[in-house]
């Protein structure tokens, strides 16, 4: 393949809004340039899990190359790459748009921009990406074309007297956006004489072939039978197939400077294979690996126990099998007195950590009890010692803590004007301090906060989008750790600590979350036999207290013919209740009391 | 092992406020139309020879109100049972009945087909207490029915007393149960009253016209019963049923002694040989399947050993005798069940005497969560 050809190559992707057109736009693409008929469906050319398809949110990247045939004679190769819509996967965002040289910037006409599109297109900007703003479902009498434009150009400084108009849905001006990323995306930049260098974006794992990498080319190219080394871990293999999904999964001879495409190498573990991480030849390396890796670093720790403690080795190999798909969570064992057998596991986020634990139960028939996640904390012992504290059991006496940090976000929000107080009311409760607060258009506004990520992960999301009647967006990054008065709470049951249940706070919030949190348990945990007392202490001193009081019998009087079936179906459906709580003590927990703290806002 | 036949009758002159069984207002010509499909369902278990050569050792009519048909009509019922599966000799054959729905002479004419033991819907002995729960009947016709019954020649007569009634006092409750003991019955079920779903009482509790049964005074009004009828000489044989000495129902304690049993008629329940089925509950679906010559078996389920031992074991406990440990077999071997019975004796639920497992008098009260647990 000569300069020729590489030319002619475009890679790109579309930085939007969920619900604001992108897969739609992506499928008019596929049916303007052929690659798909009409009548074949979404469902079919994304081979995605049934849980990205449910949620509408795109969890792994995906790749697509089409032959297109331009105004000017010329048939080019796009490469659509489909970027994670979530911000628990920045980092994998930032890698995918890594491998493209522009973005569309989509926005709904109606709805103007939102705080996940603006960091994304950020991070766009900072991979020196060409941007083409596209503005979406203009054919809607709400649509307000020129205010959007406006508050592109508010908050991103983007020219927009080019942007593009489209109805995704009418297939109106998708041919003009193809033949705007010809003219104004520039083509890959690499040299094919070069030793090969390419990109790795995404991978995840097959039964029959390993693990299955995307790939950008950026010099040099590669072709099966080709011994390679991931520039990360000094890993050597051997290619044994390349190719590209037009959108089906089509082998080629090989991947070309420029080109996107997947590679199989009888990779066996997903962990070796970490994206943002480099491809090179093993006799011939390349010099510099591409710039930009890091080693992700969970954010949101959670105990995973199964219901039936006789299933742990079952939990175990799930949890293996899902690491070799998915290496950006990490498991070990833990064990509580209250859960017995477990794991700590660390996710790159709330969502990701609900992804993992659906798929747990749901392909691995487990039935699983979830502790309330935290973030991880710093401490630094009075001997010296800085601990990571995963789990808020874990965390040392008072006594034997010098300090104790936390760790601190930057959000974007992004709200219609109305709901501004809601949100600085929101923020002022969970320890924000504003940073910004800016103006997109007369009924918008952008408001900057930094926040503790602890306060974010407990319930900030709903309570945002219930404050905003789900208007408002939210986006954040990490910006460090912070020293922090914090303390422990534990929750006792009929007396005795149920380590499974605490969890570190800001002192001023103790009092409030000890005493909601014994409230919400109170509701929680059903009547039983005896009495039970509900707890929240913070060391000896006890801070709240809830009683759930006895049942007063639990007997059935009649019990003859007609009475034992109806009695076997409701006896049978409280068995399969209780297989979801589990015993403490005497006291049996249900599942969803673990998670109490979750729905506990913390707020008077 | 004895087996039994229960034959369910679903016809009431009205609905009462707490009943959820199915039944149809009665009417002549659909008592008919049931007659003769209730024959075709005797010729076909006959056919299929469904108690395996065994002749039944008891009879129980329910409902409904069996005593709405005629004593002619139940009299042929009796001969057809006799006459296709045999009735063993002495058998125990029960009749339920309302006790607006009796004559003198109708009773005679059934002690002569053979019934023995008359089990009267008596409810309550105040007036007042009767009317709220759309009883349209008197503890005077009560007391004139035993009567009749009585010297009609049935050697067993039980009453059937619900405590927790809207409006019932612990006074009225023990006026009642008092009320009751004068007139001598050989067996009474003394029932807590329980708000069943799809019920009139269920609607005027959502309404907010009635309030639910008080537990506490129901568990008072409960020990009440327990020591006045143990003072005047009955035994308390199950959660829910006390008789003088010899006088147990027979049919009955085959629900809690893991015993097998036949029910025929629309949504009768049936025990055999380790399956759970019954009949559909709609009385022209009944007759349709009958009228095809097919049985009309709604929802079956074969038990695993495993179930049927537990079970056994859940509904045995219901006795006041409990549960011989040696023949429950191999549940012994179930370490899950062993496990949990040891838990709930530790909790004071359960307790282990001469090689019976009982419930305590805690235990009797949870009996149901004690049989979650068992499960």
């Amino acid at each position: 393949m000569g300069k020729d050809l590489q030319s002619r190559i475009r890679n790109f992707s579309i930085i939007a809004h969920i619900d604001h057109g992108k897969s739609t736009l992506a499928d008019r693409f596929l049916e303007t340039t052929g690659a798909i008929t009409a009548r074949e469906s979404r469902e079919q050319i994304l081979d995605a899990m049934d849980l990205e398809r449910e949620r509408g949110i795109t969890i792994k990247a995906h790749a697509v190359a089409i032959k297109y045939q331009a105004n000017d004679g010329q048939v080019y190769a796009l490469h659509l790459i489909d970027t994670p819509g979530h911000v628990d996967f920045t980092y994998e965002v930032s890698r995918s748009l890594a491998a493209c040289e522009g973005a569309l910037l989509l926005v709904d006409a109606t709805q103007g921009v939102e705080a996940q599109t603006i960091a994304n297109a950020h991070l766009a900007l900072a991979n020196h990406l060409m941007i083409l703003p596209v503005i979406n479902k203009i054919d809607l009498p709400s649509a307000d074309v020129e205010s959007v434009k406006h508050q592109i150009e508010e908050v991103l400084g983007l020219e927009m007297k080019d942007a593009l108009l489209v109805s995704a849905k009418e297939g109106r001006g998708v041919r003009e956006v193809l033949e705007a990323v010809i003219a104004r995306i520039p083509p890959p930049v690499g040299d094919p004489d070069k030793p090969l260098k390419a990109l790795i974006f995404d991978s995840w794992f097959d039964n029959y072939q390993g693990v299955i990498v995307l790939t950008r080319i950026v010099d040099g190219q590669l072709a099966p039978g080709m011994k390679i080394k991931l520039m990360s871990n000094n890993r050597m293999f051997e290619v044994t197939e390349v190719g590209q999904f037009t959108p089906k999964r089509a082998k080629t001879d090989r991947l070309s400077t420029g080109e996107v495409g997947y590679m199989c190498a009888n990779i066996r573990e997903a962990a070796d294979t970490k994206i943002g991480d480099t491809i090179t030849e093993a006799s011939r390396a390349t010099d510099k690996p591409f710039p930009g890796y890091k080693e992700v670093k969970p954010l949101v720790f959670c105990g995973l126990y199964s219901t039936d403690t006789a299933r742990f080795e079952d939990l175990r190999d799930a949890l293996q099998k899902l690491r070799l798909n998915d290496s950006s969570f990490v498991y070990e064992p833990e064990t509580s007195l209250a859960l017995g057998f477990g794991f700590r596991c660390g996710f790159l986020g709330l969502l990701h950590m609900e992804i993992i634990q659906e798929r747990l139960e749901r392909e691995y028939e487990l039935t699983l009890i979830t502790t309330a996640p935290t973030v991880v904390y710093q401490v630094l012992t009075t001997a010296g010692e800085i601990l990571r504290i995963e789990n808020p059991a874990k965390l040392p006496p008072p006594s034997a803590i010098a300090s104790f940090e936390e760790p601190f976000i930057q959000a974007t929000i992004i709200t219609p004007e109305r709901y501004v107080g809601h949100i600085l009311q929101l923020c002022q409760e969970r320890r924000g301090a504003q940073k910004g607060l800016q103006y997109l258009d007369p009924t918008r506004v952008m408001l900057t906060y930094e926040l503790p990520l602890n306060e974010v992960i407990l319930d900030f999301y709903d309570r945002l989008k219930s404050k905003t009647q789900g208007y408002a967006s939210l986006d954040y990054e990490l910006i460090g750790y912070r020293e922090s008065d914090l303390v422990k709470l534990d929750i006792l049951l009929n007396g005795e600590t149920v380590d499974a249940l605490s969890f570190i706070t800001h002192r001023d919030k103790a009092q409030i979350r000890g005493r909601q949190l014994a409230e919400k348990m109170k509701e929680l945990i059903p009547k039983q036999m005896f009495e039970v007392a509900i707890q929240a202490a913070i060391g000896n001193k006890v801070i709240a207290r809830e009683t759930v009081g006895a049942l007063k019998k639990n007997v059935t009087a009649k019990c003859y013919g007609g009475d034992i079936t109806r009695k076997r179906k409701l006896w049978e459906k409280q068995k399969e209740g209780k297989k979801r709580m589990k015993q403490v003590g005497r006291v049996e927990v249900p599942q969803e009391a673990f998670l109490a703290l979750l729905k506990v806002t913390g707020e008077s | 092992m004895s087996v039994g036949l229960y034959i369910h009758v679903p016809f009431c002159r009205t609905r009462c406020h707490f009943c959820a069984f199915y039944l149809q207002i009665h009417r002549h010509d659909k008592a008919l139309a049931y007659l003769e499909a209730l024959r075709r369902e005797i010729h076909l278990h006959t056919s299929l020879n469904s108690f395996g050569g065994q002749c039944p050792s008891t009879l129980y009519f329910g409902g409904g109100t069996p005593t709405t048909l005629s004593p002619d009509q139940l009299d042929a019922i009796v001969a057809r049972v006799r006459t296709c599966f045999g009735l063993q000799e002495g058998a125990e054959i029960t009749l339920e009945a309302h006790p607006d729905t009796v004559t003198e002479e109708g009773l005679r004419h059934l002690v002569q087909t053979g019934c023995n033991r008359i089990s009267f819907g008596a409810q309550s002995m105040d007036e007042e207490e009767l009317i709220k729960i759309g009883r349209r009947t008197s503890a005077k016709a009560t007391s004139r029915a035993v009567e009749w019954a009585r010297a009609a020649g049935f050697s067993n007569i039980n009453l059937d007393l619900i405590y927790g009634l809207p409006g019932q006092t612990m006074e009225s409750w023990i006026a009642t149960l008092g009320d009751a003991l004068i007139l001598e019955p050989t067996h009474l079920s003394c029932y807590a009253l329980t708000v069943e779903e799809d019920t009139r009482l269920a609607v005027d509790l959502r309404r907010g016209d009635r309030t639910e049964p008080d537990a506490l005074l129901q568990n008072a009004m409960e020990d009440e019963a327990a020591l006045r009828l143990t003072k005047a000489g009955f035994q308390r044989y199950e959660i829910s049923n006390y008789c003088r000495p010899g006088y147990a129902c027979r049919h009955n304690l085959l629900y809690w002694q893991d015993g097998d049993y036949l029910g025929l008629g629309p949504s009768a329940q049936s025990y055999l040989d380790g399956v759970r089925f019954g009949n559909v509950e709609d009385l022209a679906a009944y007759q349709k399947a009958l009228e095809k010559g097919q049985l009309p078996t709604g929802e079956e389920e074969k038990l695993s050993l495993r179930q049927r031992q537990r079970e056994a074991l859940v509904f045995g406990l219901r006795l006041t005798e409990g549960v011989d440990l040696q023949a429950l077999g191999k549940q012994s071997q179930d370490s899950g069940g062993k496990e949990a019975l040891y838990c709930l004796t530790q909790q004071g639920f359960l307790e282990e005497r001469s090689g019976r497992i009982k419930l305590t008098a805690l235990g009797r009260r949870y009996a149901d969560s004690v049989a979650v647990s068992l499960l």
